[in-house]
């Protein structure tokens, strides 16, 4: 296989897998342009790593593993403390179910939007606060008029409702935890 | 899955969790592959849940607001993700395509409170302003910022000071206490002098010129120049190096600290008490003022809880029948009302000097807790956690041989005024009162820790 016809395989699988791996590094690495800057640390890895990659295991696999090194070390810099087994551990093992949730990831997605289709008006907006302008509690409680406590309590109940949701949707005869 | 790991799941992607609170549930996850995947699962959700509203597919409610900036970070994080498919492709000899930047809405704070503050040119400092990256100057008065991640800095003019980003102040003149919780342990405040750090904290900090700056703790630890201190222990930081042991002397801050508190004033002789050494919550002997202090910044209720107060009135005695109710699932902050003259808690003398006082906080009593009973029976979840009350007898409750007199006299007087927030007290020195458990709506994050 020439270097074009192997970019052009790089380029397509990492098109693929790209949404994954940045939903697992934002699971982590929780300031957006941190995660924005360790993504694409994982997408310059990939591109000098591809050569040694094993093309009958599932690119994922492979892009999520350089993500979890990645983070690690992200970890390692961003820290105001050792990072112990426990958290090198954890970053395996959730990218471990990151990857075995990725066949069921569009049909949760797609629940997920009728269930949240279903939350009323003036909790949706406040999802959308925290969801699309990305407002943290505490601003989003000035903007409403509410405490940040409040609205704390609040994101949380609306998370614990949606997940009872795209249970009894994903599992129609099994009952929600 | 457990409740509390749930919440704790919903706290972390709200970004309320301390580094601490991380680690323990990093810890969590390691345990088993069921952790992890209950943990993943609730990621990729919250994951999903943001595409699905960028996408414009969960129909948004909301009327858009005038002159807000509702580009959200997600977008620029969508577009440093594209950048990095981008650098793929052009790496491969394929255009890059370019696009401007969104901006980010940069305010990580909010002027809270603004007590007769005023700017060098005598302009009023208005509260309600939400700020970012800036240098604020005000002439005198107190203003209280309230930061995103749960500190708040009460500053009293003059004062100038820079910041620098959410968790980084530069200090250059004034005096100020700050509040510090868990979510926002390594707030750092600079001066030209010494490098703050705190370690999950309340302390006060005063730089006058003159080359020092003083550093008091009242709670927790702070980290100055390198250096551990405690709380009840206060050093002085020289800008020729060197941190040195100082007085622990709290009275420079008597202004600022209840603003931190959620106090916003204190007139005639009510006091409110700066923690350290001397203090001892519950049996603070003072007969010189009412003091008060605050004893929990936040406590969920989780039973109804009844009251002895909640309306806005004239009082005159403490009624003993059933009380209002104040809901489960509030949240609460609370105060203790210390009115007991040292020594005087057995005399009722008709011609005692009066005891005055009034205070005004920042948010809405919802409850006055003033009788025996029920001060004892809160003290265990509402009380100071290192509040020592004793076996005396407290609250409102004037013995009843003296009952009719006061009452016909109108000796003592509680107001709790129609804003819900200021309370006035006028009563006749060396009554049996003794002491009164204020319940303020509390407006302090999740993450406070009480």
């Amino acid at each position: 296989m020439d270097d074009t016809e192997s970019f052009k395989i790089l380029t397509v699988e990492w098109t693929r897998a790209q949404p994954a791996v940045a939903r697992f590094v934002r699971s982590f690495v929780r300031n957006r342009a941190d995660a924005e800057d360790v993504l694409q640390e994982v997408a310059l890895a990939i591109v000098d790593r591809f050569e040694s990659y094993d093309a009958s295991r599932p690119f994922i696999a492979w892009a999520l593993g350089v993500a979890r090194n990645l983070v690690k070390s992200h970890f390692r810099k961003q820290l105001r403390r050792p990072i112990t087994a426990d958290d090198e551990s954890a970053v395996d093992r959730v990218a471990d179910a990151f990857e075995a949730l990725q066949p069921e990831v569009e049909e949760m997605k797609e629940a997920l939007a009728e269930c949240i289709r279903r939350v009323p008006d003036e909790e949706r907006r406040m999802l959308a606060m925290q969801y699309e302008e990305d407002l943290k509690p505490a601003v989003i409680a000035r903007k409403i008029g509410k405490t940040a406590n409040h609205v704390a309590v609040m994101l949380h109940r609306l998370r614990l409702g949606l997940r009872q949701c795209v249970e009894r949707k994903m599992n129609p005869h099994q009952n929600p935890s | 899955m457990n409740v509390e790991i749930e919440k704790q799941i919903s706290a972390y992607l709200s970004g309320l969790c301390s580094e601490e609170e991380v680690r323990i549930l990093l810890a969590w996850s390691a345990e088993t592959e069921e952790n992890a995947t209950a943990f993943a699962r609730a990621c990729l959700r919250h994951e999903l849940t943001g595409e699905l509203f960028e996408e414009g597919r969960v129909a948004e409610v909301r009327p858009p607001e005038a002159g807000s900036n509702s580009t959200s970070q997600r977008h620029f994080f969508q577009w440093g993700a594209a950048i990095a498919a981008a650098l793929i492709l052009s790496l491969i000899g394929l255009a890059i395509w370019t696009q401007p930047q969104p901006e980010n809405d940069s305010s990580f704070a909010v002027i809270a409170q603004s007590v007769g503050a005023r700017l060098p040119d005598g302009t009023v400092v208005a509260s309600n302003r939400e700020v970012g990256v800036e240098t604020i100057e005000i002439a005198g008065g107190l203003i209280r910022l309230d930061f995103d991640h749960g500190a708040s800095m009460t500053v009293e003019g003059p004062a100038r000071f820079e910041l620098r980003d959410a968790m980084h102040v530069y200090f250059e003149e004034g005096v100020a206490t700050f509040h510090v919780p868990e979510s926002a342990k390594g707030f750092t405040v600079d001066t030209a002098d010494a490098e703050v750090i705190d370690l999950g904290t309340a302390f006060g900090l005063t730089k006058r010129g003159g080359g020092k700056t003083d550093v008091c703790v009242f709670e927790g630890e702070v980290e100055v120049e390198g250096e551990r201190i405690r709380a009840g222990e206060a050093v002085s930081a020289r800008k020729d190096g060197g941190v040195q042991e100082s007085f622990f002397e709290t009275e420079i801050y008597e202004k600022v600290w209840p603003v931190t508190s959620g106090v916003l004033q204190t007139t005639g002789m009510m006091r409110f008490v700066s923690p350290g050494p001397g203090f001892f919550p519950g049996r603070f002997e003072d007969n010189q003022h009412i003091t008060v202090f605050l004893e929990r910044r936040q406590v969920s209720i989780e039973n109804a809880l009844e009251v002895d107060l909640a309306d806005p009135g004239e009082y005159r005695r403490i009624r003993r029948e059933k009380g209002p109710r104040i809901p489960a699932g509030s949240e609460v902050a609370s105060y203790l009302l210390q009115l007991d003259p040292v020594g005087l808690l057995d005399k009722w003398d008709g011609d005692k000097p009066r005891v005055e006082g009034q205070i005004t906080f920042d948010q809405p009593i919802v409850g006055l807790i003033a009788s025996g009973r029920k001060l004892l029976a809160t003290d265990i979840f509402l009380g100071h956690p290192d509040g020592n009350y004793g076996e005396l007898p407290r609250g409102l409750e004037p013995p009843k041989e003296n009952l009719q007199q006061a009452e016909a006299e109108g000796k003592d007087v509680l107001i709790l005024a129609a804003d819900q927030r200021t309370l006035i007290l006028n009563f006749a020195a060396g009554s049996a009162l003794d002491q009164i458990r204020v319940l303020v709506a509390s407006d302090a994050l999740s993450t406070s820790r009480n």
